[in-house]
């Protein structure tokens, strides 16, 4: 199997026409939305907004199901968080079946047990009902808030006219293996330079899960988060734009969550991410090109539903290819045993660098710039144990990304039941 | 507020990503095609030596017909190792290419292959000596052919095996009208084939020792 793979992507590459072209095509894409995003840096100025005369009050919630092993950490680092007005922590227990609540409440954190285990979503707007104070923080509880995060985050709640919800930097907690660092890279490019300059223009769609601040009148306008909703943080900033709500973001600070440590983790994480993207999408799609909907409506609504789409053309036209390249190993290999012979290879043909290639390093340096720019956000500087999983990330990344989005619309096109 | 001059900013800059990227693309391409092409601008040249030498033979007769074979000779095994290294280049620079147009190149590779298998059966008719074997192998170029993609290789392994045989590559796709004619008269309608010594007709897929004792190489 392995070895019908590794023929495929060598007979791949040997016939790479028809991806050449996508190649080209998803450049040109991706330039003319870096060259946005890099205008709109350039030329809009950061809000920087200074610290309210008063600080509002908050209750920070922190849904909770069997995270035993990480929930310690989590309550130390909020309980560590600075802040100058008042604050509450409330920890809803979805039904644990671990020793979650008695941690909680060994550290003297409220616990609410909830019966029914019915999901994050649920678990928040049950929160969000015992919520007393003006501003609710939702965070997850393998996400480790540093000291600063709130004095940063809550003065974007005067940043502008409505603002509904402020998102702040996520980025990986301590990657161990390859994958994990392949995430941390990720995180770093998504969460930082891309958010940011999205925050600048209310063009942001997401609150990441992991922590994010909302004005409770806010969301009891809305009706706080779907319940039925496998992302209910992008459900959330989508219904928060329709009510006419911004979307504030704050990367002077990071955040740093778990991620996942294996490839079938990751698969399920991203299956529930992308097909809820889908489902989103679409559950929304009159925002698209919706004037009404400002920049949110005719910007960034349709550059993620086009970076949705190419995405999975790519994912497409590279499963074509690798199809087409395994079956034609298969032939070949299977003539050359017909004459009793092993399978010759030419390595020099595969090392051949192709033409579109060339789009493909735009296309990298282009995204190097983002990396960096996020990493100057947070004074991080990029080390020699990034160098591996940056190479890996160009090269592996966006074809597993590919997959998990085919993947995600194949079972939101046949409603295949749903795993969180 | 997002305005048209984001817009056309972004498109702008977009614009000029592009095309920087399709410059070098270009760049590089034009600089492999330019390589194959002098290769077999270089191939054409040498197959023009020896038309050169056959027709001094026919005007002036051969005044030195050893000295005359001897070069004829050895401007033939020169063509035929320049355009056998030229067959795996041409194909695999083809397949990177995302620019450049091979269409003429591919058709002069070819129709001088043609050239040289006349010219070195001109030499074995003039010069009577017959110290290698002769290989026309047919083939196609344009679509997936895994038989003669194999039977390429089984032949390439067979050539640095064994020096004396000569093989010369046809394409049996590209439509060029001598290599119809050859195909017409070896009775050649599949591929991959083999012509051994302008005379025997091998079809299918042959095994390195098949071949060898085919072609008295072992």
């Amino acid at each position: 199997m392995l070895l019908a793979f590794a023929l495929g992507l060598y007979y791949f590459w040997l016939n790479p026409l028809a991806t050449m072209w996508v190649l080209v095509f998803l450049s040109a894409i991706f330039f003319f939305g870096f060259s946005f995003y890099a205008i709109i840096a350039a030329t809009v100025p950061d809000k920087n907004p200074p610290a309210p005369k008063k600080w509002p009050s908050l209750s920070i919630i922190v849904p909770c199901y069997n995270s035993g092993r990480t929930l310690e950490k989590c309550l130390t680092h909020i309980k560590g968080m600075r802040y100058a007005g008042k604050k509450e922590i409330i920890l809803i227990d979805d039904s644990s079946s671990d020793s979650s609540a008695k941690i909680a409440a060994r550290m003297g954190v409220r616990v609410v047990t909830k019966k029914g285990g019915r999901g994050k979503a649920s678990a928040l707007n049950y929160g969000i009902k015992l919520a007393k104070n003006e501003i609710v923080v939702a965070i997850d509880s393998d996400t480790y808030p540093p000291k600063d995060a709130l004095e940063k985050m809550v003065p974007y709640f005067y940043a502008g006219p409505k603002v509904g919800a402020v998102t702040v930097f996520v980025t990986a907690f301590e990657p161990k293996n390859l994958l994990q660092r392949m995430q941390q890279l990720e995180y770093y490019s998504a969460f930082g330079f891309v958010a940011k300059t999205m925050g600048k223009i209310n063009g942001l769609l997401v609150t990441p899960g992991p922590m994010s601040a909302y004005k409770r009148s806010a969301l009891n306008e809305i009706g706080g988060f779907d319940e039925k909703n496998m992302t209910e943080d992008m459900e959330i900033g989508l219904n928060l734009h329709k009510h006419g709500y911004a979307i504030e973001c704050c990367t002077e600070t990071h955040v740093p969550t778990e991620v996942p440590d294996t490839l079938s983790k990751l698969h399920r994480q991203r299956i529930r991410w992308y097909r809820g993207t889908i489902y989103n999408l679409k559950l929304y799609f009159h925002m698209f090109l919706n004037r009404d909907y400002s920049d949110f409506g005719v910007f960034s609504y349709p550059t993620t539903t086009i970076y949705v789409a190419t995405t999975m053309v790519m994912w497409t036209v590279i499963a074509f290819n690798l199809l087409s390249g395994v079956l034609n190993a298969a032939q070949i290999t299977a003539a050359w045993l017909a004459i009793g012979e092993l399978p010759v290879l030419h390595p020099e043909s595969v090392l051949l660098v192709n033409s579109a290639s060339v789009f493909l390093v735009a296309s990298v340096l282009v995204w190097w710039h983002f990396l960096f720019q996020s990493l100057k956000l947070i004074n991080v500087k990029l080390r020699l144990e990034h160098l591996v999983p940056a190479g890996l990330i160009i090269l592996f990344y966006p074809t597993l990304n590919s997959f998990f989005y085919f993947d995600s619309l194949l079972r939101e096109a046949t409603q295949s039941e749903f795993e969180w | 507020m997002v305005t048209k001059r984001f817009y056309v900013g972004a498109a702008a800059l977009a614009l000029f990503f592009l095309l920087v990227s399709y410059l070098i693309a270009r760049e590089y391409d034009s600089s492999k095609f330019g390589s194959v092409e002098s290769q077999v601008r270089s191939y054409q040249a040498e197959s023009e030596e020896t038309r050169l030498l056959l027709s001094y033979a026919d005007t002036f007769g051969e005044q030195d017909e050893e000295a005359f074979c001897e070069a004829l000779q050895l401007n033939i095994r020169k063509s035929r190792d320049r355009g056998y290294a030229l067959v795996n280049r041409l194909r695999d620079f083809e397949r990177a290419n995302l620019l450049a147009d091979y269409e003429l190149v591919r058709r002069q590779y070819y129709l001088n292959n043609v050239e040289l298998w006349l010219q070195s059966t001109q030499a074995e008719q003039k010069c009577g000596q017959k110290d290698s074997r002769l290989a026309l192998f047919f083939t196609e170029t344009m679509r997936t052919c895994n038989d003669c993609l194999v039977q390429g290789e089984v032949l390439d392994a067979l050539r640095n095996q064994c020096p004396s045989l000569q093989v010369i590559t046809l394409a049996t796709d590209l439509g060029l009208a001598p290599i119809e004619l050859a195909k017409k008269r070896f009775g050649v309608n599949t591929a991959p084939a083999l012509v051994v010594d302008n005379s025997k007709l091998l079809t299918g897929v042959k095994t390195r020792a098949q071949l060898a004792s085919e072609l008295g190489c072992n």
